[in-house]
Order: C-alpha cells, then structure tokens, then sequence
C-alpha cells in the first residue's frame, strides 16, 4: 500500500528531471534549465525506489515500482501538456505528499 | 555510415511494424484484457455469489468429475482464490469439439450448470498466445509477432533519437507531429514494461520455437527431457485395475502443511479412478513471482505422499521468473492496474505506429496503402468492439441454448469481420470517427444492459461492496469515455492527411 508514497515521489523526482532538460523548462517558461536540479530529480527517484522496497516482499515491490515509475512519468507529460507553468509546485507539491504519505505509513 | 545504419533501422522499424502490426494490436489488447481473466470470468457468471474454501472445493469439483467424466486421462483443476470464485477444470474428452473441455465448476455442488454456459476470461486468454488456430500453428504466429515486436522495439529506440530529449513531449494538434510524439510517449514511458513482456512472452513459448536445446541433449527421449525438466512430477501408465480415488481433502491438507504457508493453487489428477491414480497439487501461482515453485505428489489410490518437490535449480527458477511475470499472476491489485495500464499504453503504441505509417505516406497510391488504412480501422476499432460482442452475448444469449460458449466466441469473430468490412466500405477518416462512436456508446451502454438481465448493477454492487461488478462496470464506463475522445479526436483532424483524401473523394 506504499504505492501512496511512491508514486508522489516518482513524480517530484520526474519532474525535476525534466526541468533540467531545455526542452521542457522552455515550456515551463524558465529561461535556462536549471542543471542541478537534475542530481535532485534522481535523489527523488531513488527516494521512491527506497520506500517501494521497504515492504516484506521486494521482489513484488520491484515490479510495482516500475510500473509506479510509469505512470509517474505519464503524469509529468500529462501535466506538461495542460498546465506546464504549474510544473514545478506540482512538484514540490509530490515530494511533500510522498514524505508525509512515507511517514504516516511508518507511523 | 551512421545515417546509414540508421536509416536502413527506420526502413526495419516501418516495416516490422506494419507486417504484425495488426496481429500484434489484437495480441497486446487480449494480453491487456487477460490481467483480469479472473475477474472477467467471474463477471461472464452472475449466478456464481459465493465461493468455498479451495479444498472443499476441490473435492466437490472431483465428486461431479468422478460421476460425470470418469473416463478422462487426467483432470486438471484450479482452486478458487480471493479473485475466482468457481474452480476451473480442463480435462480430455473425446465428444468436446476440440478434444477437451475447459469449463468452470461451481465451488459447492462441483456441478458446471450452476451458471451460464461460457469460457469467460479464458476464450482471451487463449486467444493471446493461440489466435485460435489450430496447435501449433497459432502459437508458432504468436511468437514469430513477438520476435517481430521485440525487431521493432530495439530498432524503435534507434531511430527515435530525440526520445530522450524530448522524454516527456506530447503536441495536440500538429497532425502527424502529435501521432509521432504520442508514440514516443507512450512507447518510452512504458519501455521497461514493453521490452520486458515481449521478451518473457518469447521465453513462454521458447521451448517450441527452439526444441534445440532438448534435441542436442535428449534426441528423440522426450520423456526423459520432460521428466528431468520437472522433477516433481510422477508419471506413470494406467494399470487398468479400477481403484476409487482415496478422499482428496487430507492429501491437500497434507500438501497445505508441507507448503509452509503458501496456498494450495492447482491440482491435477492422472489416470482418476486407476489403480495408479497421481494426485499432484501445486502451491498457489501467486505466491511468488516463479510460475510453479512447489509440488506435493500423491498415490491416488492410497493417498501416500509419493514426492514433495520444492524448486531450487537456478536455471529453472529463472524461468519460471520470467514466465510468472509475463503470467502477473502473483500482481496484487496496485501492480495489477499497472499491468493492465502498461498494456494499454503498448497496444496503444502499435496502434499509433499504424497510424502513423500512413500518415508518413500521404502520397502514397496503390492497393497496400489503401488496404492498409483501412485494416487499421478495422483492427483497432474491431478487435474492442469484439471483445465488446463478447460480453454482450453472454448477456443475451440464453442460458439453456446448446453451444452456448461456442456461440459467445462466434459472436466475437462476426462482429470483428463485419468492423473490417465496414472499413472497407467507408472512407478511414469517417471510419475512425464512426467506429469509435460505436464503441463508446456499446461500452456505456453494457453495464444498462448487464443491470436490466442480471439484476446486478453499479449501484448495488457499490452498496453491497461487491468490488468486482462495480469495477467492472466504472472500468466499462471510462473505457467508453476513452473511446468518445478518440471519436471526437478522430472527427477534428487537422488538414495533415487531407489532400489524398479530397484527392480521392472529388471524382467520384
């Protein structure tokens, strides 16, 4: 049932990625993209890999998290095609909601 | 010498696609569909309500067995779990149309006319690796589209160069750029996903694409290769004295015990009624990821535990890996979703990749690209609104008519071939609009349908919390809603393909 806190933190760490690439951060309407926040972005990812694996059975939560990275990523472009200015507190807002999702579940 | 490479991999990509591409459509949408074979099962038999623990059920499925088809070489039962209520059975039966009978019992009385006469989640199923074809042609066309998915992938990679850059793209709008960047979208979000199942999906049938392996080490003793590719398994001949089969329960008793937890999944019966009568039950498939990992074999006649197998072999068990995952049996309800998502997006990708090949040929002219414009209508629209038929015949068809199942699957071929005729007929771009009208509206409609004929309905299945009609029916629904965009999409084309088709039109 960590799939709550997983898949938020897919989507920061996703998004951050891709407002480090020019492509997209033109779109949000930065005018450079910001390279560093590309580092963060795969911290995020990472994250959600860790708190996908801290369940009893791994190997279930390895698949899972895969397809939680999918949809994730389908949820950066579905934002970025709808409200692509929103992106980066969309963001912020995934991380938040995955560490406090993460924590009430270790709680 | 780069450009070359990668324009002969554009050339591969185009044509791998567009040769299986159809085929693969219907192969990814039925593999999509069988994620939730047990559910879909369970809803083609409204009258089936409750369930019963897996041994009990198991031994009212061999009391009707032992009545009715005494006779067979083995059965080969199911339990019902968490997500099937009935117990499935296959077992040899000379009068059956095609030499076996696969049917479902009910979980109490082990009787098959409990409910509605129907194969359920299982037609799909076979479908997807068997098309329907005669053993073993259709499973032969089944990996040769996979090998062929598997080409079209890797040199998908190749020459969509800016995936990578442009990793999460998406343009409405621009014609052939948006089918372009929905392609690549769908196909590069998923790609582990897609990679993976086309290539567990060739490790399915490996062994009957390439038997070398085998050849080289056993020649022509297929029953050694069988027997030491299964160690678990005892096999030997009837010997013809009649023996009644010893009471089933404490052997699976016996063999839950032995799993150390795991759930008793399948039981097979061989030679039921002999004096040397096997019983072999396996742990539940969804326990683990590997397909079978444990096996309890007893002496039917006795019940004497005869062998207790636990899988260890490295090479094995990764198969068997490989296999469960393609299988997503072990999937508990978030992976599961995800599957059938990934699925989605798959089929999704090769439909777009059709597309896409005539949208890349505006001028093309000739019997191919006007054949192929318009199977693609009739494959993408046809194959849903199949299945679509599919589900309607089990709700109208009569429970009591003869042929019954049979009747639902012919339901099934009937309508697809009208679709593909329908597209002929029709100019694709009409085609497209009005197909998918259809199928929205046949989508939307069933749940109606099923509530009026079944009593069973999205409202009382969300008060009595029965998960499986109401997310039948909400999945129904927001497919239909799919459908409707695609509809709406495909009626406010930009003016990229007009020309040839103006081109066409005016002079007749």
């Amino acid at each position: 049932m960590n799939a709550v806190a997983v898949l938020p933190l897919a989507f920061g760490g996703l998004s951050l990625i891709g407002l480090s690439m020019q492509r997209h951060a033109r779109d949000v309407g930065l005018a450079t993209n910001p390279r560093w926040l590309r580092g963060l972005g795969w911290v995020g990812v990472l994250l959600s890999l860790t708190v996908a694996l801290a369940t009893p059975n791994w190997r279930f939560a390895l698949v899972e998290w895969i397809g939680l990275l999918a949809a994730a990523a389908a949820l950066v472009v579905l934002a970025l095609y709808c409200r692509p200015r929103a992106l980066p507190w969309l963001a912020a807002g995934g991380g938040l909601l995955g560490a406090a999702a993460f924590v009430l579940l270790i709680a | 010498m780069k450009q070359g490479f990668r324009q002969s991999m554009a050339g591969l990509h185009s044509w791998s696609g567009l040769i299986l591409g159809w085929l693969l459509f219907a192969i990814a949408l039925s593999g999509t569909a069988t994620v939730f074979r047990s559910e879909i099962s369970g809803w083609m038999r409204p009258e089936i309500a409750k369930s019963a623990p897996p041994a009990e059920a198991i031994e009212a499925a061999v009391g009707w067995l032992g009545t009715h088809h005494p006779k067979a070489a083995g059965w080969y039962l199911t339990a019902p779990d968490g997500r099937t209520l009935t117990t499935q059975a296959v077992f040899d039966d000379a009068a059956a149309p095609l030499g076996y009978r696969d049917i479902a019992l009910d979980p109490v009385s082990g009787s098959p006319d409990a409910a509605r006469a129907t194969l359920g989640g299982e037609f799909l199923y076979r479908f997807h690796f068997e098309l329907q074809l005669p053993y073993p042609w259709g499973r032969f066309l089944a990996v040769a589209a996979a090998m062929m998915m598997l080409i079209a992938i890797i040199s998908g990679i190749v020459i969509h160069k800016r995936i990578f850059k442009d990793f999460f793209t998406f343009r409405a709008g621009k014609g052939k750029r948006s089918w372009l960047d929905a392609h690549n979208v769908l196909g590069v979000l998923a790609l582990p996903f897609h990679l993976m199942i086309t290539v567990t999906g060739i490790v399915t049938l490996l062994t009957l694409v390439m038997p070398w392996g085998t050849t080289a080490n056993y020649g022509d003793d297929l029953e050694t290769a069988f027997a030491e590719a299964a160690p678990g398994l005892v096999s030997r001949e009837a010997a013809g004295r009649p023996v009644p089969l010893a009471p089933i329960g404490p052997m699976l008793a016996d063999a839950q015990r032995r799993f150390e937890g795991d759930r008793v999944g399948r039981v097979s019966i061989a030679n039921p009624g002999d004096a040397h009568a096997i019983v072999t039950a396996s742990n539940h498939d969804g326990d683990q990821l590997a397909y079978s990992a444990r096996t309890a074999t007893f002496d039917g006649a006795t019940g004497r535990l005869l062998n207790l197998y636990t899988e260890a072999r490295p090479a094995r068990q990764a198969h068997d890996v490989l296999y469960g995952l393609h299988m997503g049996r072990f999937a508990p309800e978030v992976s599961r979703w995800l599957y059938f998502l990934c699925g989605l997006a798959l089929a999704a990708t090769i439909a777009t990749g059709l597309v896409l090949w005539i949208e890349s040929r505006p001028q093309a002219r000739g019997v191919g690209p006007w054949f192929a414009a318009r199977l693609n209508v009739g494959t993408v629209a046809g194959f849903p609104m199949a299945i679509l038929a599919f589900f309607y015949a089990n709700r109208i068809l009569p429970a009591p008519m003869p042929g019954r199942a049979e009747a639902e699957v012919s339901a099934f071929f009937w309508t697809w071939g009208a679709v593909l005729l329908f597209a002929m007929l029709r100019s694709p771009a009409r085609a497209w609009r009005e197909t998918f009208a259809v199928l929205a509206l046949g989508a939307a409609m069933l749940p109606i349908l099923s509530f009026a004929l079944t009593g069973r309905g999205l409202w009382t299945a969300l008060l009595g919390r029965d998960w499986l009609f109401a997310g039948f029916d909400l999945t129904l629904f927001a497919l239909a809603a799919l459908a409707a965009g695609i509809a709406r999409k495909a009626g406010s084309r930009p003016a990229a393909a007009s020309p040839r088709r103006r081109g066409r039109v005016v002079p007749a």
